[in-house]
């Protein structure tokens, strides 16, 4: 036997179609995940070209959080974000209205944009494809960008962080969140014991309230019964039973386990234990999967949990692995 | 790796001039068919492995639902290990 003879899912992140991520297993197509956003957003391909993805098919995406071109894709999750700047294919002055939150400012050129009004600061490009990103704190007001040289697919955007670009033309732009789960999917789901593998490229939230990797979930009326392994309210840690594991921006495999038997949980990030938990058995039948977010009562993705990043690979077993055998899954 | 212990049908891999390898080293499918239809675990000589079964199971489903396929290899890599391990 193997791991993947022994997973009951399997999602290496390859086949896709508007509304769907098909798993390799099974084989039935009761593990693919139905996946929405309502929007068009953008992608790296796998030659780093930049390209439009049409609402509700999923990116398979080939750009790190830390900026290198992989050399196989992640489905890409983020939360919704909104271009202030356009048009966003070639930069020009402008002047633009902002709140006072952090914002980040992203493009690609040689040029650079400096600030004035209600924030002060200078980006400076290096290069036609390095994507170079400045984030600050603007009072509220009037933001002043003025550009100067080659300043290509630039974005202005509230958060702390960047976010994929966001083509605009004409007017500001939303991308909307994107979401991946499966429901009714309670016979992939170990009800007694288990273990969940997530191999994520993190894009690091620094704020914004816990955010979610994945989550096992029973129905509506029982959504806060199951497994979930998430953030702090920092945003760059995973909280586990009161242990708080730090992570840094880019690439972790996670996998937990869990077994009502005897009665304990484990975590494993990056090939070593990262904490343990007592474990009772699950109240009612767990039947929902998310990946980087959870399902809210009203059976949405709960924005307020989604996680930016990256899925390189998802598994289910409905076994607990041994932990050696998640510490070599774990191990980066 | 092959199935057997006396060396048997290792040819192809027991050499660095590509002999026996046209199958797995080629860009125009030569030798495809004849790689998924004669393939048994004593030898490398021919023959997907499970990974690449695998693989080609979720092709067909994918495109039969019309679906789109992309990183093919990177998707046979990462099933040999969930398949070669532990």
């Amino acid at each position: 036997m193997s791991y993947y003879d022994d997973a009951s899912l399997v999602l290496i992140p390859s086949g896709v179609k508007a509304a769907k991520v098909y798993s390799q297993k099974p084989t039935n197509g009761t593990g693919d995940f139905t996946f929405a956003r309502a929007s068009t957003a953008t992608r790296t391909n796998a030659s780093g070209a930049i390209e439009s993805v049409a609402s509700n098919v999923p990116r398979l995406d080939y750009m790190t959080a830390t900026g290198t071109l992989a050399t196989c894709p992640m489905f890409e999750v983020e939360q919704q974000r909104t271009n202030l700047v356009f048009p966003s294919d070639v930069a020009t002055t402008q002047t633009r209205t902002v709140t006072a939150t952090a914002h980040t400012l992203t493009f690609y050129g040689t040029g650079s944009v400096t600030l004035s009004g209600v924030a002060t600061g200078t980006l400076t490009g290096t290069g036609a494809n390095d994507r170079v990103a400045l984030t600050f704190t603007p009072t509220a007001g009037s933001l002043v960008l003025t550009v100067s040289g080659t300043v290509t697919n630039w974005q202005l955007e509230a958060g702390s962080f960047s976010s994929t670009l966001i083509e605009t033309t004409t007017a500001t732009v939303t991308r909307l969140l994107d979401s991946v789960s499966i429901s009714g999917a309670s016979a992939l789901i170990g009800q007694t014991e288990g273990t969940i593998f997530l191999d994520v490229d993190f894009r690091v939230v620094s704020s914004g309230g816990i955010r979610v990797f994945f989550n096992l979930e029973g129905s509506v009326a029982n959504q806060f019964t199951g497994i979930a392994v998430g953030t702090t309210n920092n945003g760059n840690n995973i909280q586990y039973a009161g242990t708080i594991y730090n992570l840094t921006q880019g690439r972790h495999k996670i996998v937990c386990t869990y077994n009502s038997a005897t009665n304990v949980s484990k975590l494993f990030v990056d090939g070593a234990q990262r904490g343990a938990s007592t474990f009772a058995a699950f109240a009612s039948t767990i039947d929902r999967i998310s990946i980087l977010g959870r399902v809210n009562p009203f059976n949405s993705f709960q924005v307020d949990r989604q996680q930016f990043g990256g899925c390189n690979q998802f598994a289910l077993w409905k076994t607990a692995l041994s932990d050696a055998e998640c510490i070599q899954l774990s191990t980066l | 790796m092959p199935d057997n212990t006396i060396q048997w049908g290792q040819g192809a891999v027991n050499n660095s001039i590509g002999w026996g390898q046209a199958a797995a080293n080629n860009a125009i499918n030569w030798g495809y068919i004849h790689q998924f239809s004669y393939g048994h675990p004593e030898t490398n000589l021919v023959g997907a492995t499970p990974a690449m079964q695998a693989a080609e199971a979720y092709q067909v489903r994918v495109l039969a639902d019309s679906g789109t396929i992309e990183a093919y290899q990177c998707m046979v890599d990462k099933l040999t290990f969930l398949f070669d391990n532990p």
